[in-house]
């Protein structure tokens, strides 16, 4: 209350800047929110490559392979 | 065997939210699935220290945010650039109603210091907690709540100076009008 009579009576440059962040913080966690979702979600909702999927059959079976030759180790 | 099938089966259900996050840190796409890979590549051999019952997404984007800082390091600023960002907007979807909305919002996010955008994207669209967010930056929970209030802030401040009526009926433009006629 005080900032809008200091405002109104006296509109300085620092406080018409104090007035507008106060009312931007209230204006804007949707108007932000909402485009910040839709921003992420461009790229969250394409299919998964499949040079990810590849990669981890690579590494499943690197590891596969890796378990192999110890397994053959411990029985020689 | 079971527990590594249902750790890869996770793995790729996180996949989308990693690539996201990671296309907001790198601003394009190519560099954005590199750094995906070398994720995937680090978590599956560190899986053994993952442990079962904790937040696997966080844990993901930990190793993935990590990963980029070191790649910052040693590439230097080169990590972000223009011609990446050009190249992230022309892969949307054009057909899109508000893809020039969304553009300008991009670029808007880009300007933001790299702490306050992931901040923003942690909270904002990831859907992280303050705290999950805090441990996934290594820094204390006020510090992201701050970093998000200066993001939406600095965002709300872009959005006015580029602002047209794109941004039109709602309340971020009225609001301005409302305020500051002043000038």
């Amino acid at each position: 209350m005080e900032e809008r009579n200091v405002d109104r009576d006296r509109p300085s440059a620092g406080d018409k800047d104090k007035v507008d962040s106060n009312q931007m913080n209230l204006a804007l966690p949707n108007a932000i929110g909402d485009r910040l979702r839709a921003y992420y979600d461009d790229v969250a909702a394409a299919p998964v490559p499949d040079r990810f999927l590849s990669l981890l059959d690579q590494l499943d079976e690197a590891e596969a392979k890796r378990k192999r030759e110890s397994d053959d180790e411990d029985c020689e | 065997m079971t527990v590594e099938t249902d750790f890869r089966r996770e793995l790729i259900q996180v996949i989308p939210n990693l690539r996201a996050f990671a296309a907001s840190l790198a601003g394009s796409f190519d560099r954005a699935d590199d750094l995906v890979q070398e994720t995937l590549v680090k978590a599956w051999d560190k899986q053994h220290t993952f442990q079962p019952g904790t937040n696997l997404k966080a844990w993901l984007f930990t190793i993935l945010r990590n990963e980029f800082y070191t790649q910052m390091r040693k590439k230097g600023r080169e990590v972000q650039d223009v011609d990446g960002i050009h190249a992230m907007q022309l892969a949307g979807h054009p057909e899109q109603q508000g893809h020039l909305d969304l553009q300008d919002f991009r670029k808007a996010l880009d300007m933001l210091p790299d702490d306050q955008r992931e901040a923003l994207i942690l909270i904002g669209a990831s859907g992280f907690s303050y705290e999950e967010a805090a441990e996934i930056c290594h820094c204390a929970v006020g510090t992201i709540k701050s970093r998000v209030s200066r993001a939406r802030t600095r965002i709300g401040q872009i959005l006015q100076i580029d602002g047209d009526g794109e941004y039109g009926p709602d309340s971020i433009t009225s609001q301005i009008i409302g305020v500051a006629p002043a000038a």
